[in-house]
């Protein structure tokens, strides 16, 4: 694998590892958000807004004049396919919590009891779906490095 | 330009981590788009200081998720990160349209 690639596929791998609190990239710290959040509300939560961080970091390169063409270009086509994604990841995190206050709210109404089963379900779901392949990406910087 | 391309190791790494949250049959093209981003990147050398940005906003956000792990996220939470990602997904949009004209 090339080298830019490796460095991407390795940050990548690095800050969706829950064990990895922090590392070093150069000659930066890098705190992993995600690995601090507690429960599947706050990973969601902290992946999303870790999400924004990036979009408003790709504004900065697209901006810049000397950006090449075809790397503005790479960009946009990921943001136009991660941004839905994010976005139902956070509504999923909006549901549950939404539905947790009205269960804590009533806690005998069985039909606040029930939407939250759903949205527990839903948000599990938009979590596994987000971390599956990340192992595979993983394993996979694990074979380059090797 | 190296600024950039620095930058670019670094906002790439976790793009690809989101990319995985895409629908199965978009998830393909994830390769594709980082195949792309390698050939147009690979005069770059190492990642350096100018990653202290980034490394900032990550440290704050970290600081936000420890102090929310003592009380839960609330929906305004929710309403305030999925605008957030909006706002800067609006002004990504801008910008990289603004870019494609001035490229054509």
């Amino acid at each position: 694998m090339r080298h830019p690639l490796r460095a991407f596929v390795l940050g990548c791998a690095l800050a969706a590892t829950p064990a990895c609190a922090s590392f070093p990239f150069g000659n930066a710290q890098i705190e992993n958000p995600i690995s601090a959040a507690e429960g599947a509300d706050r990973q969601a939560y902290a992946v999303l807004q870790t999400y924004a961080v990036l979009i408003e970091e790709a504004a900065d390169i697209v901006r810049d004049p000397e950006a090449p063409a075809a790397l503005k270009r790479a960009l946009a086509q990921a943001e136009r396919v991660t941004t839905p994604a994010a976005e139902t990841l956070g509504l999923a995190v909006r549901a549950y919590a939404s539905a947790r206050a009205d269960l804590a709210a009533t806690p005998n109404d069985d039909s606040a009891v029930s939407r939250f089963a759903i949205a527990a379900r839903h948000l599990g779901e938009a979590l596994e779906t987000a971390q599956g392949p990340l192992g595979e990406l993983e394993a996979l910087v694990r074979a380059q490095q090797n | 330009m190296l600024d950039t391309l620095n930058k670019t190791d670094l906002l790439l790494a976790a793009l690809s981590a989101l990319l995985s949250l895409a629908p199965e049959q978009h998830r393909a093209r994830a390769a594709e788009i980082l195949d792309t981003i390698a050939d147009v990147t690979k005069s770059a050398v190492s990642v350096s200081n100018q990653a202290g940005d980034f490394a900032d906003k990550l440290a704050a956000l970290r600081a936000d998720i420890d102090a929310m792990n003592e009380r839960g996220v609330t929906v305004a939470d929710m309403d305030e990160a999925l605008a957030r990602v909006r706002t800067a997904s609006a002004i990504f949009r801008a910008a990289s349209e603004s870019a494609a004209a001035q490229s054509a």
